[in-house]
Formats: structure tokens, C-alpha cells, sequence
């Protein structure tokens, strides 16, 4: 299920691409043994789980995320730890859900999810992780963007989300390349690449549609039609918001 | 069997006014219809009848990609070509831009048939025709006052198919049947003894100006209650309109009935009401699909004219049409509540025609058919005579110039309608002809002095400019200068020799129109003298008969 296995390679000393990736160095990393004798991961001498007893914490944490998961059957949890919340996650989505349901977690520490895949119990094919995924390599991915546009229900792991505050921060707030020249990573079809092929790859889509379609007595083709479709489409909706 | 793709890429309304020609398409037995809407309004698509695919766009998903700034919108456009892949990877038989807007005609314009019908762009950006038809549509009607043709016709004459009659337009399932049967046949009959009738009220529609003021809705539901008529409030399934009928239920102290569903149960609960009073809303349209009268109230933006309800069971109630620009800025209404219940009494034959009043400022309207399709009769309060005999004597042109027709029966409604300012209209329209004739020859004369060499284009344009001003007349005229206007606008770009030729080609053509026009006045005239004269000699039968009598 995770798209980790390529990133075998990902270890404390590369993963610095981008500043929130610093954070994520392992000066140290260990796994003790709660009182309840659950294993939990510790980052930097941060303690991801509660060392007394990690199931009640994670139960408590989806308690407070209950009127959340009442309507929302897609999760997008912000840390992995051992998992022991995704459990508690589980356990109350199939209660209001039944088998509809789907949770994508994102783990910026590939240690810790290959320490996670040794240890947890977990085989659920409805829970998806990214794991020490660079985020602008998170936003390339289709499924990554489809699953954001169902609007999911956020929850993030505390301990996680402090340890790693910036990285969660910046895949929060993320900015997309804008250029058309950023768009060959992201698209697929051939059409697409040949439409966009004549436009001007320094400018954002709307700019580059209007120089090269709306300035120009050029003769229009099938490809242009297909992109001031495309055009007084979004203008046309942005219009109606009252955005323009 | 041909392959047929309609594209509707408006709201929930137009896609159910389109349910008419796809059932006329369907019905023929010539037709294997499809059609591309909007994801967001797939649901009122769901419940057309006879339709083999529904194709949509994920309008509100691209958007998102699009203006989200952590989407690449590299993706915005591959969703966008994602979804409009399943209709541009297939051949079509014909493709029917049914919206009529840009987006809607970039995609006809693209795609792969072998007929078009409605606008399409030309590599060189111009609108491309195939028909009158479809100039009327786009470059005629949408630039007069007061329409003389219903949308829904010059669609059916686009695709030159017959209006069917026969029902086979909307989906309905058993279970909602029989709840709304129930529920309404319980209300109907909960006082032993009565059998009373059910008027639904539509509350909301999505543009403010066409909305019936809350103050009115709450005083025609008193009314018809003090008639022993029950109402139901019926409401889309969204939080706005949920408040806002509780709003006005809280005024009867929480005792009226409101119907919260979505449109295919909604089917269900309309076909089972005695009448609908409601503004322009997709359900008017729903309710003509099912035969349900229903009282239009026309406010603000709400083109009656062209897309009213065209039921002839139901009847419109709209401002005077002089005082409309049937946009949303016209805001102001006097509306009474006494019109509404009045007209609604009316409509369920509670009320007798002769005993129904309308107040001043306000027209009723019947919908009524001739041999060009539905149009709205005047029949209670203001009428402006001079407007409505301009507007059937348009039709009357349109069905001599596109239809090539020669129909009376306009020229006798024309006569019933008269008043005291027909004289003064019909000179006013001739002097129009005379004045438009003249401008006419001028652009000629001045294109023929072109075509021999001589320096005169500015002269030339000079004409043309006095003939295109002709486009802003409120007379018949207005018509075949708009025709013209359009034609020279499509025109693709060619020497200038071919393009004198094609000019003087359109000039002429609106020369043979002039005289159509021409035509028209003149039968609509000698029909008045005769009927004038017919009536003198009945009146002197009728005094002789009477004296005889003495």
C-alpha cells in the first residue's frame, strides 16, 4: 500500500531537500516499551506516544475527533507514530461507515514507518501512507490531489505534528509551481502536452491562454478551442463568484 | 438511427426546458440522444426521460484546481480534458449546442460531427450558422425588446423536428408515486366532507430579482386558506431555504406544510397538485413537463417571452411588458397578492374568466400555439395593444420569411387585439419601411459604384452605418436589419471582389425581407378594413333587424 519502498534510500543524512526536510534528521531515534507494553517510537527524545499507556491517548484523541468522522469518510492524518490513533481511527469509521472509508496518512520519517511496518498489526487495504514523501513530490501525485479534492476530515497526531511542525506547516500551506512550464511533472495526456506546448511557459495558464488566443488574429485550431473552452469556463465561474 | 450529442451547459431549468425537444427527438424515432451538462446539474439530467448517456463536466472540481494555489494547474486542464475526452473521442451524427454560451460553443466547435447545429466558431473566430433558424436565436431575438418566438420553437426548427405531444419526458419511480398520491390525497380529504384542492407554492429561485417578496407569499397563503385551499411550500433540500421557509412558516405558527426534496421526487409530488404558483424556477419548467398548471409570476430577470411556461393550462402573470427590461436590476415590484390568488382561483376554475380581475400594472398571459409554437396571449389587466400586435405581427413575419407561410390566423388575432392605436402603429410601421427601403437602395447604390471601380467606400460605409442603425428600431424592420447585421458579421474574410458580391448577396436578400414586412402590414390592413367594414354592415343588419322588430 505505501509508496515508501522506493525510498529505501531516504535516510537521516538525505533528507534535507527542502528546509522542512531538516527537522527531519534522526540525532537520535529509539523505540522503548510503554507500561502497557506498547512499543513507542522516540524521535529526538520526543516521545510520539504516551509511555504509560499509548492506546488510551490515541482513543482520546479520536473521542475529540468524533463529530468529525460523523461526516467525513475520508481522513487525512498528519502523522504516523506506531499508528496506535489510526486504530482507534479504525474502529469508529467502520462503526459509522461500515467498509466506506478510506484514511491517507502522511509520516514525514521513514524510520519511523518502516519501525511502524515491523510492529503494527494493521492490514487494511482502506489506509494509504506516504512516508517521507517531499511534499512538492506529494503534490505530484494524482491520487495524492484527487483524495484533497474530496475535501477530507484532518486530524493530525500531536506529537507528530510538533516534532515535525514545519514540514506539516508547508504541506498545509503549500504553493504550486504556477508557470506553464512547471506543468509537464503534473500532466499525462498527450493532448494536454500538445496544447500547452504553444503557450508561453513563463506565464501562469490564464495569462498565457489570453496572449496567445485573445491577442492575436491567429486562425483558430481544435487544440485552441479546446483550451478557450477551458478559459471562459473558469473565467465564467470566477465571474459568477464574484471574483473578478 | 442518428447518433445525436446535446450540449447544455446552463442550470437545473434549462436543462429541463431542453427535456422538450429530446422528447420530440426520442419520440420521432430517428434520434439516439446523449447529452454533456454540467456535473453540478447532472441531477436534474438523471430525470430526462429517453436520454441513452448523460456526459458531464466537473465544473466545480476543475475550478477548484485551478484557483487553489496548491494545485498545479497542469491538472485543472487534464481533469478538464478527462472529462470532455468521452464525448470529443466519439463521432456524432449531429451535435446540438443547446446553451448557446462560449464555453458550449468552443466544445461544438471542436468536436466531430457531421452536422452542427446552433453556433459554432469559425477558425477565424466568427459565428458559423447553418440555419436562420439559428441566427434568430443568437443574433435576432436576444436584441429585441419583447421576443416573438419561444426559445423551445426555434429549437425544434433548428433540428427540424416536430413538437411531440405524446408523454415521455420525465422519470418518476413508483414508491415517490404512490407516497405523494398518499400524503396529498391526505391533505386533500383531512376534513371529512371536503375535497380540497392543492396549490404548491415554489418559495426561492436563485436570482433575487425573480423572487416573489416574502410579504406576498405570506398574504396569498391567507387568502387561499380563507378559501378552504390547502398549500405546500415546496423547498430545495439546502439551509437557505430551509430557514427561509421556516420563516414564513412561523408566521402560521408552524402549521403549513413544507416539501423538502430533491427534483426526482419533487416529479412525483408536482404531478399530484392542483396547480403551482411560482416564479422562473427549473420546477415551472419540471411542471410543464408533467402537464401540471401552473401561475407563473414573472419579475426582474425572468424572460417569459422566451422561455416561459408554455403549458396551455397555465397562465403568466407579469408586469406590464413596457415596464420591463427583464433584467435583475428591475427590482421594483408592486406585485399584489389579490393578482396572484385571483389568477391562481382562475387557473383551478374556481373563478370565472369574466369575474377575474387583474390590477393595474400587471398582465395576465395564457400561453397559447399557432403554427410557429407557443406564444402569450394577453388576456387580463393592462394591455398595451400596440406592443402585443407588434409582437404577433413580428411572428407573423418570421412564419412568412422562415417558415415561408402565408398564416391568417396571426392577422385575426391581430384584429381581436386592435385598440384605438392600431392606426397610429400600423402607420408608424410602414413609415419604418419606407425609411429602412431608402437606406437600403443608398448601401446598394453605393456597393454597386464600388463594383465599378469607382472610389465610394466610404460612402459606402457611411450607408450601411444609416441601414445597421435600423438594428435599434422598436418596428418589424428591426428584424431583417438584425438578420443582416448577423450576416455580415459571419462572413468569412475574402478578396474584395467576392466580399462586394457577398454583401450585395445580403443586401438584396434583406430587400426581398423589407418587402415581406411590407407584405405583412399590408394583409394585416386590408383585414382590418374588411373587418371594419363587416362590422358596419352587421351593426346597420343589426339596427334594420331591430327597427323591424319595433
Amino acid at each position: 500500500m505505501s509508496d515508501h519502498s522506493n525510498k529505501e534510500n531516504l535516510n537521516s543524512s538525505n533528507i534535507t531537500k527542502d528546509n522542512s526536510m531538516e527537522e527531519l534528521s534522526l540525532y537520535r531515534y529509539e523505540v522503548k516499551v510503554s507500561k502497557t507494553e506498547h512499543k513507542v517510537p522516540v524521535v529526538n527524545d520526543v516521545h510520539l506516544h504516551s509511555i504509560y499507556n499509548p492506546i488510551k491517548e490515541a482513543a482520546a484523541l479520536i473521542e475529540k475527533n468524533k463529530s468529525l468522522i460523523k461526516v467525513k469518510n475520508e481522513l487525512l492524518v498528519l502523522g504516523l507514530g506506531f499508528g496506535y490513533h489510526i486504530e482507534e481511527a479504525i474502529l469508529l469509521l467502520e462503526k459509522e461507515w461500515g467498509q466506506n472509508y478510506k484514511i491517507i496518512v502522511i509520516e514525514p520519517n521513514e524510520k519511523v514507518y518502516s519501525d511502524y511496518t515491523k510492529y503494527s498489526l494493521i492490514n487494511n487495504n482502506n489506509i494509504h501512507i506516504y512516508a517521507a514523501e517531499e511534499i512538492v513530490e506529494l503534490y505530484k501525485k494524482k491520487e495524492f490531489v484527487d483524495y484533497l479534492l474530496n475535501k477530507p476530515g484532518i486530524i493530525s497526531h500531536p506529537a507528530s505534528f510538533n516534532l515535525y511542525e514545519s514540514y506539516f506547516k508547508n504541506l498545509l500551506s503549500y504553493k504550486a509551481p504556477r508557470t506553464v512550464s512547471s506543468f509537464s511533472s503534473y500532466i499525462t495526456s498527450s493532448r494536454v502536452k500538445e496544447c500547452v506546448n504553444n503557450l508561453n511557459p513563463d506565464l501562469d495558464i490564464t495569462s498565457a491562454i489570453d496572449e496567445k488566443l485573445y491577442t492575436n488574429n491567429t486562425s483558430v485550431k481544435d487544440d485552441d478551442h479546446f483550451l478557450m473552452a477551458f478559459q471562459e469556463m473558469v473565467k465564467g465561474s470566477l465571474q459568477l463568484e464574484g471574483r473578478e | 438511427m442518428k447518433k445525436i450529442l446535446l450540449i447544455n451547459l446552463r442550470r437545473f431549468g434549462d436543462i429541463y426546458s431542453s427535456a422538450h425537444l429530446i422528447n420530440s427527438m426520442v419520440q420521432s424515432g430517428n434520434y439516439d440522444v446523449s447529452i454533456l451538462v454540467y456535473k453540478e446539474f447532472e441531477k436534474a439530467a438523471l430525470n430526462i426521460e429517453g436520454v441513452s448517456n448523460i456526459y458531464t463536466i466537473d465544473r466545480k472540481r476543475i475550478i477548484t484546481l485551478t484557483k487553489s494555489e496548491i494545485f498545479n494547474n497542469g491538472y485543472a486542464l487534464e481533469e478538464f480534458n478527462k472529462d470532455l475526452s468521452t464525448v470529443t473521442t466519439q463521432d456524432w451524427d449531429e451535435v446540438i449546442n443547446f446553451s448557446n454560451e462560449r464555453v458550449s460553443t468552443h466544445i461544438t466547435s471542436l468536436l466531430s460531427s457531421n452536422r452542427k447545429i446552433g453556433l459554432e466558431f469559425t477558425s477565424e473566430m466568427k459565428n458559423a450558422y447553418s440555419s436562420d433558424w439559428e441566427m434568430l436565436l443568437n443574433d435576432v431575438i436576444t436584441e429585441l425588446d419583447f421576443s416573438p418566438m419561444h426559445f423551445n420553437d426555434i429549437y425544434h426548427q433548428m433540428v427540424g423536428v416536430d413538437t411531440s405531444k405524446n408523454s415521455l419526458k420525465l422519470k418518476t419511480s413508483t414508491n415517490h408515486n404512490e407516497n405523494a398520491f398518499k400524503n396529498i390525497n391526505f391533505l386533500r380529504q383531512a376534513e371529512k366532507g371536503k375535497n380540497k384542492k392543492i396549490v404548491g407554492i415554489q418559495l426561492f429561485t436563485s436570482e433575487e430579482s425573480k423572487n416573489i417578496p416574502e410579504k406576498t407569499i405570506i398574504e396569498v397563503i391567507e387568502n387561499l386558506h380563507s378559501k378552504d385551499i390547502v398549500t405546500m411550500l415546496l423547498i430545495a433540500p439546502t439551509e437557505d431555504e430551509k430557514e427561509r421557509a421556516a420563516k414564513i412558516n412561523d408566521h402560521f405558527e408552524g402549521r403549513l406544510v413544507t416539501v423538502e426534496s430533491d427534483f426526482h421526487a419533487l416529479t412525483s409530488v408536482v404531478i399530484n397538485l392542483d396547480c403551482l404558483i411560482t416564479p422562473d424556477t427549473a420546477i415551472k419548467h419540471l411542471s410543464d413537463l408533467v402537464e401540471t398548471p401552473c401561475l407563473e409570476v414573472s419579475l426582474g430577470a425572468s424572460p417569459f417571452l422566451k422561455q416561459g411556461s408554455i403549458n396551455e393550462q397555465s397562465l403568466i402573470l407579469s408586469k406590464t411588458i413596457e415596464d420591463r427590461d427583464f433584467s435583475n436590476k428591475d427590482t421594483n415590484t408592486d406585485l399584489r397578492s389579490d393578482d396572484i390568488v385571483n389568477s391562481t382561483l382562475l387557473l383551478m376554475g374556481l373563478k370565472s374568466f369574466n369575474s377575474t380581475h387583474i390590477g393595474e400594472g400587471y398582465t395576465l398571459y395564457r400561453p397559447y400555439k399557432d403554427s410557429l409554437g407557443t406564444s402569450y396571449f394577453a388576456v387580463k389587466g393592462e394591455v398595451n395593444s400596440e406592443l402585443e400586435v407588434q409582437r404577433i405581427a413580428s411572428r407573423m413575419y418570421i412564419s412568412k420569411t422562415l417558415l415561408e407561410s402565408n398564416d391568417d390566423s396571426f392577422s385575426e388575432m391581430i384584429l381581436e387585439l386592435k385598440g384605438e392605436n392600431f392606426k397610429r402603429w400600423i402607420s408608424n410601421e410602414k413609415e419604418a419601411v419606407t425609411r429602412t427601403t431608402k437606406d437600403l437602395l443608398g448601401a446598394i447604390r453605393s456597393l454597386i459604384q464600388i463594383g465599378e471601380g469607382a472610389n465610394q467606400s466610404k460612402n459606402f460605409i457611411n450607408s450601411l452605418g444609416h441601414l445597421m442603425a435600423h438594428c435599434e428600431d422598436s418596428t418589424i424592420t428591426s428584424i431583417p436589419s438584425l438578420f443582416l447585421r448577423a450576416r455580415l458579421e459571419s462572413a468569412p474574410t475574402m478578396a474584395l471582389e467576392d466580399s462586394v458580391k457577398d454583401v450585395e448577396k445580403n443586401l438584396y436578400k434583406m430587400k426581398n425581407e423589407l418587402q415581406k414586412v411590407y407584405e405583412v402590414l399590408k394583409t394585416i390592413e386590408d383585414n382590418s378594413r374588411k373587418h371594419e367594414a363587416d362590422t358596419v354592415i352587421e351593426n346597420m343588419v343589426s339596427n334594420r333587424v331591430h327597427q323591424e322588430t319595433l
